[in-house]
């Protein structure tokens, strides 16, 4: 059994360990590569495994472009060389969109201002009248709707401030409580200064919130979804 | 909120910062990269991994949060 790292064209492997201590090892088939290690135990996500496999995608994108496999992956080598084979244009195609690039995250802590309904409204309409523990209910559903809207509206003007600066973008809108949003952005990997610089400006504009760039990272949120019809074919 | 506001305690303080860096960190290892694997079964003492990633996000959050308005 095998523990996936990464995926990409073949190259140096990085003195270094993997997950557990295992030496780093290439399963490759049709000019693509699986970095992987032994895997002898099941991942665990916790800090050690989590680092260590971030640690590998580090030293391997010093080599080239590099599509970074979804924690705790683990195949044996020939479901690894046939998902390589039935995927192999998706994947070459993945690391020709990341040569070069690198990914930053922007994540966006806080929350536009907005009226709430008061705290204590709905608890003694409650205790009144069926219909009014309905209006309430409705009242506050409406406002969510608009803490929503308004929270939506500002993260992706937000955004596209950012992403101005990036060949490509995603966004996460409200990911978490109190994160307005979650950004990544692909950038050439000498620009990133202008990712962080988009961030500052941002964050001097909106004092009520946190505007805190992360990265580089390896190209997670820019790797390829992979038709997964195939995969059932595989024997 | 008053006047005069102190910058976000993130800019300030490492530890807030590096909150959330691990919140992406993890955030991109569990939910994002190449899906090669139909089924990833990761299980913490046998809670959903799904639960935990969320918690952690959330927690994180907002504690940090809390910090800042302290």
């Amino acid at each position: 059994m095998r523990y996936v790292y990464a995926i990409r064209q073949p190259g140096p492997i990085p003195a270094m360990v993997g997950l557990a201590g295992a030496e780093l090892q290439a399963v490759s088939a049709d000019g693509l590569e699986a970095v992987c290690s032994v895997s002898a135990r099941e991942p665990r996500p916790e800090d050690s495994d989590l680092l260590r496999h971030q640690a590998v995608l580090e030293a391997l994108m010093a080599h080239g472009p590099v599509l970074p496999v979804r924690f705790g992956t683990r195949l044996d080598d020939e479901e690894v060389r046939a998902r390589l084979r039935r995927h192999g244009t998706a994947l070459s195609d993945g690391l020709d969109r990341v040569r070069g690039q690198v990914e930053m995250g922007v994540r966006i802590l806080g929350e536009p201002p907005t009226s709430r309904p008061e705290a204590g409204d709905g608890g003694s309409a409650a205790r009144g009248s069926g219909r009014q523990y309905l209006m309430a209910r409705a009242a506050e559903e409406r406002a969510e709707r608009a803490r929503r809207e308004t929270a939506e509206q500002l993260a992706e003007r937000l955004h596209a401030r950012i992403a101005a600066h990036a060949t490509a973008a995603s966004l996460r809108v409200l990911p978490a409580e109190g994160t307005l949003m979650a950004g990544a952005y692909l950038v050439p990997r000498g620009a990133t200064g202008e990712i962080s610089e988009a961030a500052r400006a941002l964050a001097a504009e909106y004092p009520e919130l946190a505007v805190v760039p992360t990265g580089p990272w390896p190209p997670f949120s820019f790797a390829p979804a992979l038709d997964e019809e195939g995969a059932e074919r595989v024997s | 909120m008053t006047a005069a506001d102190p910058r976000p305690e993130v800019y300030d303080r490492p530890e807030a910062y590096q909150e959330v860096a691990l919140v992406e960190l993890v955030d991109r290892l569990l939910d994002k990269g190449v899906v090669l694997a139909g089924d990833i079964t990761l299980s913490v003492a046998g809670i959903d991994l799904a639960h935990v990633s969320l918690r952690l996000l959330v927690s994180s959050t907002e504690r940090m949060l809390q910090e800042r308005h302290e």
